[in-house]
């Protein structure tokens, strides 16, 4: 019998064509009009002329080199990023551990996963609002709690200290985030070959050793997987710092984000200068991407293909030799 | 034969859980009763709760834009969502299916695009935007917002393990090429659909970036937007009111998490594993 054949290019095209055409306007075209903003001198919301600047670098030499905000931003956004990965991916694992654990068998697991989750879907400008109300100033929660505990005698105006308004910021990334990198790490560990616990149980392994020997070096690819999903969160990271303290106390949580969106559509929409800032951060975003998939490559994968070659590369000498 | 387990582990373990569980929410505990305090005891600390000023959400809901962000909130989330699943699926399953040139270059440039962190690219979208007309409308607010390159993503890893059987008999029972996928595919991936339906509701009504960015009319402001206005926006309101409006926004979200938690553990794990 013959089969019709089936015109898979015709329908291929017809149902990826509203997903190419908006990617184009809404993802590649906006890309590469950053990168030309960038050497341009366009600004305001007047449309004016643009012309490339005498100096095409002038904008991102200015934001290198003199801009303090600009570098403080950058600096503020890695370090909130740190202090907030950090205790999440230790918290995740600790309670992946604690959740997966076929001896303890944890009762009322559904339960806990669903509250610990539940910071995530939360929306940001509530949880500006909770914490705002939390740390205020003289009087407030967290004030009170310090002071019945006997940490503090008088009462501490976090969100007018930079130390502990970046801490907080922090720990609000921290606390929104960690229940998904744990759901992620457990469904990780779900799909990792139960015979290897069991041949780890049958050598008579402790749950720290089967923890730290079976369940960790096999996490690796999720690990990092995290990682990377973490760091590009990390490095867009505007709703906390602008709804909660709206980059301040004096640029003390300003991230990148933040400062991009204040060039570009605050004050004297410097848009030039928000695209040069734009693309130092896609650079930044690139170079850690590649880095962080160089890591993640199978090393395994690409060792075994190298021997293959090797192998094959002997035999056609051999046959030529023969 | 299984080695026993200490009792202290039995003990301890649940004990430290539950008391990390307890401090997470606390923050949420405390933000639902200190919405129902007075506007002079809002900050005292007080664990328990001990008054019950309902009106606060009245005020809250009346004397604001509240009532109106949270329609436009919902009519944007709603609309994003239901055409970024009609069209994330067909783009899907043709990337997964049918096998058509330049196939890899898209999914590859695809999955590139989520390398790129938003902020990058919100000014020039902007630009975009406006100069199409859309900014300052529903249209603006909508538009951009429907493609994400995650959603495809997971269709197309959805398709690809789906099975071809059905597909085929649909196909030699004389349906079309998009009749099969309308008839046969897209009804029976439910188990993807149910699960990105809710990340991209959510992800929709939490979303404050955007908005801020192409809405200046105040018809047209979101939850997010109205919420923020609500506290630094040049009148005062009590503490106690903003709190009781930071809660109704939340209400929805937690709805729909209760509602649906399981779909939603579920639409991680794929998303993390894949």
């Amino acid at each position: 019998m013959r089969r019709k054949t089936v015109n898979y290019s015709k329908y291929g095209y017809i149902f990826s064509l509203p997903f190419i055409l908006a990617f184009l306007i809404f993802s590649l075209y906006p890309i590469l009009y950053t990168a030309v903003i960038g050497f341009t001198d366009m600004k305001g919301i007047i449309p004016k002329p643009v012309h490339i600047l005498d100096n095409p670098f002038e904008n991102f030499r200015e934001l290198i080199v003199n801009n303090v905000s600009f570098r403080q931003s950058l600096s503020n956004t890695f370090l909130i990023w740190i202090l907030n990965f950090i205790p999440q991916i230790a918290l995740a694992l600790l309670l992946t551990a604690w959740f997966t654990n076929q001896r303890l068998k944890v009762r009322g697991q559904g339960a806990f996963k669903v509250l610990l989750y539940m910071p995530n879907i939360i929306t940001a400008s509530t949880i500006a609002v909770l914490f705002n109300a939390l740390f205020s100033y003289p009087v407030g929660p967290m004030n009170s709690i310090l002071h019945e505990l006997g940490f503090i005698d008088n009462p501490v105006n976090f969100l007018q200290d930079k130390t502990t308004a970046r801490g907080i910021v922090a720990f609000i990334q921290f606390w929104m985030w960690y229940g998904n990198t744990m759901i992620v790490l457990i469904a990780g560990v779900l799909g990792i070959n139960p015979a290897l616990f069991e041949a780890a149980s049958i050598d008579g392994a402790n749950g720290y050793q089967t923890f730290f020997r079976i369940t960790l070096p096999s996490l690796r690819p999720i690990l990092l997987f995290s990682l990377t999903t973490s760091l590009i969160g990390g490095l867009q990271m505007f709703d906390i710092p602008q709804l909660f303290l709206g980059g301040g106390p004096d640029n003390g949580t300003l991230t990148t984000s933040v400062f991009i969106y204040g060039q570009a559509f605050k004050g004297s929409y410097l848009y030039n200068r928000a695209a040069a800032a734009s693309m130092i951060l896609f650079v930044i975003a690139a170079v850690l991407s590649a880095v962080l998939f160089y890591i993640m490559r199978d090393r395994d994968a690409a060792k075994l293909k190298k021997e293959e070659k090797r192998i094959k590369k002997a035999a056609k000498l051999a046959s030529k030799g023969a | 034969m299984r080695p026993t387990v200490r009792t202290s582990n039995r003990i301890v373990l649940p004990t430290v859980g539950l008391i990390l569980g307890v401090c997470m929410v606390f923050p949420i505990y405390m933000m639902i009763i200190s919405s129902l305090r007075s506007e002079t005891t809002v900050f005292d600390f007080q664990l328990l709760p001990i008054e019950f000023h309902f009106s606060n959400f009245q005020e809250a809901w009346s004397g604001s834009g509240l009532p109106r962000s949270i329609v436009n909130s919902l009519f944007i989330s709603v609309t994003v969502t239901v055409v970024a699943m009609i069209f994330h699926a067909m783009s899907g399953y043709a990337l997964a299916r049918l096998h058509f040139p330049g196939r890899k270059l898209i999914f590859a440039w695809m999955l590139s695009t989520l390398m790129v962190p938003f902020s990058i690219i919100m000014l020039p979208l902007y630009l975009i935007t406006k100069d199409l007309g859309m900014a300052n409308s529903y249209w603006g607010l909508i538009v951009p917002s429907i493609f994400n390159a995650y959603g495809i993503f997971l269709f197309r890893q959805f398709y690809r393990d789906f099975p071809k059987e059905l597909e085929e008999a649909a196909y030699m029972e004389g349906l079309s090429l998009a009749g099969t996928f309308f008839r046969i595919a897209f009804p029976l991936s439910v188990p993807i659909i149910v699960p990105l339906t809710i990340g991209f509701f959510l992800a929709n009504w939490n979303s404050y970036l955007w908005p801020l960015i192409i809405t200046q009319d105040e018809k047209l402001w979101v939850i997010q937007l109205a919420l923020a206005h609500l506290v630094g926006g040049g009148y005062y309101t009590p503490w106690n009111v903003v709190l009781a409006a930071a809660v109704i926004a939340a209400i929805p979200t937690f709805i729909l998490f209760f509602l649906a938690q399981r779909y939603l553990v579920e639409g991680i794990k794929m998303s993390g594993i894949k």
